[in-house]
Formats: structure tokens, sequence, C-alpha cells
């Protein structure tokens, strides 16, 4: 009898508290690539976006360049739970998925924190990122599935047009992927207004022209195929395991 | 101590009971759903009524495929896994007879259903369908996005037996591809130029090195308004996500 009364109290502690959770992410676009990705937990009232909103400036960097050095210094990622998501190569390849990343959010300090984000480049796009925004993560022992969308940071241009490198966040141009190794042979789309200078906020992606020609004339505008980059949400899988 | 260890037990099956008395978690896939049964019936089958609305504007849906099932039945497909042959048959030429016909083999499927074309953005007639159980119900549908070179829409696992008599469920999909074929619009690749089902001659391709190999989201159509040469589509055939609607409703 005593053993069925500690299996009933175990019962109902482990139903509270399992809040170990692993994360993998799929790639379900046909043509796009996703850089590493940042996967963590955080309380609900601190997002790592918010859409409609401006985005942060570790949101841009790593929507614009790649990078997630700025989120080291942003208050509202909790370095316990601050897990990058590394593919088997820096990039997650259409059809591919990520190895398991596992999050721990049991500790009395970070008990709180009971909504997953994640975010990564979304690649070739000027400031797209795929992102997951404060899904909150069911306490149930279980395996559950939601997909994730593609967004626009905001913050630059949409032209398409590729760049030999890295150029930081007030230039314009998709930086060149030596992997990937882009056609740059377009003359960039062109726009009257310039969200460099004036940024919008975070929105879904309206997605890649791109083109058909890659001969450097007059109709060779974007650097982008149109019959491999284009793209519609969902973009990725998210497969979290609750222990 | 007895009335300490019945106070536990009660408190117990209180919980449980507040935890399973909703309806799943519809993102969950796997875990535990067994306690999330019907409401008490006195006989021992259910009667619904499934439905399809296809929300594009010029992509005719092929006929609905439904898998009536338990929980235990694996995927039948799965995003970003390669889809089995029979679903590729469906996915290229709009020909569900070999899905429906394996998956009757399996013994976690009740039943499965054959239903109508779906015409751009409108609904299906429903398809009535009765089940010899109570618990443990499931549907998995599926159907081409016919104007596509191998586009589909489904779901696989939506729960049924939550419904009370009366209620209904909505939940929406998106469009896949295949990744059985590369998209390449053609009047040799398609079903045909409108894919009418009539039309339909073109056996299911050869695997090839353009296939992208697994169930993607579909990307869209590019069609001759975008340039795609010798595209048999046009602008009139874009879609969006999502492009379909499946709604249960529970009769008996």
């Amino acid at each position: 009898m005593k053993i069925q009364l500690l299996l009933i109290f175990f019962t109902l502690f482990s139903q509270a508290n399992a809040t170990v959770f692993d994360v993998t992410i799929t790639n379900l676009t046909t043509g796009m690539h996703f850089s590493q990705m940042l996967v963590t937990a955080h309380i609900e009232s601190d997002p790592l976006f918010t859409p409609g909103q401006l985005a942060s400036n570790a949101i841009e960097t790593m929507a614009e360049s790649e990078s997630f050095v700025d989120f080291g210094s942003v208050g509202n990622v909790d370095l316990d739970t601050f897990k990058p998501a590394f593919p088997t190569s820096d990039l997650l390849n259409p059809g591919e998925k990520t190895s398991k990343v596992t999050l721990n959010t049991d500790s009395t300090a970070n008990a709180n924190h009971t909504h997953l984000s994640i975010v990564g480049r979304l690649i070739p796009t000027n400031d797209g990122f795929v992102g997951l925004n404060s899904y909150k993560v069911p306490t149930s022992v279980g395996t559950y599935q939601v997909y994730m969308n593609a967004w626009d940071a905001g913050t630059e241009n949409n032209d398409e047009n590729v760049i030999s490198t890295v150029q930081g966040n007030n230039n314009t141009g998709i930086p060149q992927h030596t992997e990937l190794n882009f056609n740059n042979s377009g003359s960039g789309l062109t726009f009257t207004r310039d969200e460099n200078a004036n940024k919008i906020g975070v929105h879904i992606h309206r997605g890649n022209l791109g083109d058909l020609v890659t001969n450097g004339s007059s109709s060779d505008i974007s650097d982008l195929d149109r019959r491999i980059h284009r793209f519609m949400n969902p973009v990725a899988l998210v497969t979290i395991t609750v222990k | 101590m007895k009335y300490v260890i019945f106070t536990c037990i009660a408190i117990a099956v209180f919980l449980t009971g507040c935890k399973f008395s909703a309806s799943v978690d519809p993102n969950l896939i796997d875990g535990d759903t067994t306690s999330a049964s019907t409401t008490s019936s006195t006989t021992n089958e259910t009667q619904y009524d499934v439905q399809i609305t296809n929300f594009t504007f010029n992509q005719k849906f092929s006929n609905a495929s439904y898998i009536f099932h338990k929980n235990a039945l694996s995927k039948e497909f799965t995003p970003g896994s390669a889809v089995k042959s029979s679903i590729e048959e469906l996915c290229e030429i709009g020909n569900n007879q070999k899905w429906l016909s394996d998956a009757l083999l399996n013994t976690n499927v009740y039943t499965t259903r054959s239903g109508l074309e779906t015409a751009s953005h409108t609904t299906s007639n429903a398809t009535t369908v009765t089940i010899s159980a109570t618990s443990d119900i499931y549907l998995t549908w599926g159907n081409m996005l016919v104007n596509t070179n191998d586009g589909f829409t489904g779901l696989t696992h939506i729960q049924m037996n939550d419904l009370n008599v009366g209620e209904s469920k909505i939940v929406d999909a998106n469009a896949f591809d295949c990744g059985t074929e590369f998209n390449f619009e053609t009047p040799s690749t398609m079903s045909g130029p409108h894919g009418d089902q009539s039309t339909i001659a073109k056996a299911v391709s050869a695997a090839a090195a353009t296939d992208e190999g697994f169930l993607s989201i579909h990307r869209g159509v590019i069609t001759s308004s975008d340039g795609l040469a010798n595209s048999v589509l046009d602008h009139t055939h874009f879609f969006n996500n999502p492009v379909a609607q499946v709604k249960i409703t529970r009769l008996k």
C-alpha cells in the first residue's frame, strides 16, 4: 500500500514538473537553407521578437549576417537555456534535421522559463529568418510537433542582390555563401523606400521573387532562382519531446 | 492512515480526470492519449461526416482519401521524410486506390473511404462513415492538388473520438510537395493542362536526380505568368497556405 501511495505521489509530481525537453528542427523547404539556430526557453513576457514591432539589434544582425554575437548581451536570453542548435554542418539544408538540443528548465532559477523560441537566418534572403515565437512548452510527457514560419526582420530591402561578403547591418545585399556559391550577375531589385534607414516591424516574409536568367542582361534583376528559391510558410517542423 | 490513503487516491483520480477531460493537445504526436475517451455511449459504434473545403483559386483537389484508424497506426506520411510509393501515385496522378487498399490491411485501421473531388474554392459533399468504436478514433486524409506536378494536401492523426454527438471540429491544412518529381510544370509531366481528372493518362514518374526526395512544404507553382518556359500553368494556379480545411462532425 505504501508503494502505491509513493507511486501516486510520484505520478503527480512528475506530471507537474516535466520541464526537461529535447528539440529538433527539420527544414521543410525545397530550396532554402537555415543558418545555425538559437534555441532558448524564456519567461513569457520576454520574447526574442514581437511581430509588428521593430527587430532588436540582435535579431537584425542574426537575420542579415548569420551572427548571434549580439544575443550574448541581451538580458532576456537566459544563458542556462541558451542552446545553439548545430546541424551536422553549419547549414541546415532542405530536408535535413538538426541533432537533438536538450533544454532543462527544472532548476529554481529558470523554472518560469515556460516558453520556447527559436531563430535562425533564412538563406538566401536579405533579412529573412526562421522563427518560433514564444511557444508554451507542454508539461505533459510526450512528443509534440509545431510548424515554424519564415519572418522578415524589416531591417533591409529585399533587393535579392548577392554581394561578396557580410557588410554589417547598414549595408544592403545578401552576403555570398562560400558553400552555396549563389549567382551574383543580377542588378538587384530597386525600392523607393529604404528599410535600412526606415525600419519596419517584424512581419511574415512575403517570399522571394527570383528570376530565370543569370546572364547579366537588363532582365537579370534578382540573383535568386525563381524555380528553386521560392518558398511558402511554414518552412520548418519543430519536434519537442517533453521528458 | 486509511483515510489519508483514500484522500490521496481521490486527489489523484480527480487530477487525472482534470488532465484528460479536455481533448488531447493537437500538437501531441506521441504520448498518453488513452484516457481521452469520448462521452459514454449506449451503442458501440459512432458515425461521422467528413467534409473538405478547397481554399485555392484554381487548384482542383483529387478524390479525398480518408483512413479511419486507431492512434497506434504509424503516420502514413511525415514532413521531412520520403513518401511511400502508394502516396507518390496519389501525389502525381491523383490515384488513391493503392494507398487506401494497403491501409485496409492494417489492423489499426477501422475503414477507409474515397470521397469526391473538391473543386476550387468550394466545399465537397460530406462523406458519412460509421465506425465500430467509441474511443481511439483518428482520421488521416489526403488528396492531390491537381494542377501541380506532385502537390498534395493532407493531415495525419486528427482525433475524432473527443467529439460529442452534434459537435464539429475544423482543422486547416498546408500544401506539401511530395518530392517525387521536380516541378517542371510542362505538358508531358502534368496530369493535364488543367488537371482534369478525366484526362489523366500520365504514369508515375521514374525516380530522378531532380526529385527532392522528401515531403516538403510546397514552394508554390512558378507558371508561365512568371516566365517559366513551357509551363501549362498561369497565375490563376497560384495558391498559399492554408490550402484546405477538413471539417469533422459527429452524427451518432
